[in-house]
């Protein structure tokens, strides 16, 4: 099924059968594949992916100012991330797919926009563990709080997306075995 | 371009509404010769790092720069293209021009004082953000005191910059 379109075919093809149950289902299925497709365009128009190096998170400073000296402009995937508003000034980048920890999977993979979630501290903070605010020691969120919160929006709306589409591409080859027809 | 007669190192803080990154303010650079202030990337004067920032030497001598210049290109013609078509022209270099203006000189406690301030300002870029969080979460507040305290105990601009760098600059 194409995203979007497709999505949106099968929800006005719903609404004509009065599946209401399946229009809506559709409808939600064509608004996630617009956010995804939303998010794929922004990541893209700000710059896509770190392809130059360094790809390591920070580069210390008296690198930099080597590497000025050379006529070098050295930036760290987190500078990086900055400037081209990847991540908000003040905000947390978390490295949402591959902790920033696992050494075998290479900067170059793992500092890259895709798989950096933006957040503020507090959330970055209670997605890791208790965060202390003011004094006050808040908990860790829990399971579906830390899916939520650390999960890149794009991201989000891929699984939506993909769990949805395989859901009526599952119901279509059921009604396809029973040999049912319906309106497209 | 008329230098001030400094000695280094060179302590300077910049301010830029035009910066895309993290804090605009207060923000600490350091200097071992001339050869940084001749030369700078397009990035950094889009940004307008070196415009208005305030240089104190080793001996107190304080200027600011009042005036930047572009006098030539200094990454070579066919690195420029390339940096273009990839979209990082703001990593071509040129070669520059500073008009500073003197004014003054800066007691070395009033230099260990605006280091400080600028660490309050600007503590975040002196550490990761994943260090930040979890169960053996450093403190930032603990972490800019304890950089605070060793800046205090410095006794010159160098080891001011060493003590920074060992803390992570």
């Amino acid at each position: 099924m194409i995203p979007i379109w497709g999505s949106g075919k099968e929800a006005l093809a719903d609404f004509e059968v009065e599946n209401y149950v399946g229009a809506a289902v559709n409808t939600g299925l064509a608004v996630s594949d617009v956010f995804l497709a939303k998010a794929v365009v922004s990541g893209l128009a700000k710059g896509g992916l770190k392809v130059a190096g360094p790809h390591v998170w920070r580069v210390p400073y008296p690198e930099v100012k080597a590497a000025q000296r050379r006529k070098e402009k050295l930036q760290g995937a987190r500078q990086w991330m900055g400037e081209k508003g990847f991540v908000k000034p003040g905000d947390h980048g978390h490295h949402w797919a591959i902790p920033q920890k696992a050494k075998f999977i290479p900067d170059w993979v793992k500092n890259q926009p895709p798989f950096i979630n933006p957040m503020d501290a507090v959330k970055h903070g209670r997605t890791h563990g208790p965060y202390t605010v003011d004094g006050v020691k808040l908990p860790r969120f829990n399971a579906v709080e830390r899916l939520w919160h650390a999960t890149p929006p794009w991201a989000k709306a891929g699984y939506i997306s993909s769990a949805g589409h395989g859901g009526t591409a599952a119901g279509r080859a059921a009604a396809d075995g029973r040999n049912e027809r319906r309106v497209r | 371009m008329t230098h001030p007669a400094f000695v280094f190192p060179v302590i300077g803080f910049w301010f830029s509404e035009t910066y895309h990154g993290q804090g605009k303010t207060n923000r600490l650079e350091f200097y071992d010769d001339w050869v940084l202030f001749e030369q700078a990337s397009q990035g950094d004067l889009e940004d307008e790092r070196l415009v208005g920032m305030i240089l104190i030497d080793s001996d107190g001598l304080t200027a600011t720069i009042r005036s930047v210049n572009r006098m030539g290109c200094l990454t070579s013609a066919w690195k420029r293209r390339l940096l273009r078509l990839t979209g990082r022209s703001r990593h071509v270099f040129y070669m520059i021009d500073c008009e500073f203006e003197a004014i003054g000189r800066t007691a070395f406690s009033d230099v260990q004082r605006r280091v400080c301030k600028s660490l309050d300002e600007n503590g975040f870029d002196f550490v990761d953000e994943e260090d930040l969080v979890g169960e053996q979460a450093l403190n930032l507040a603990d972490h800019v005191a304890r950089m605070k305290a060793s800046v205090q105990e410095a006794r010159s601009i160098q080891e001011i910059y060493d003590r920074l760098v060992a803390l992570g600059l």
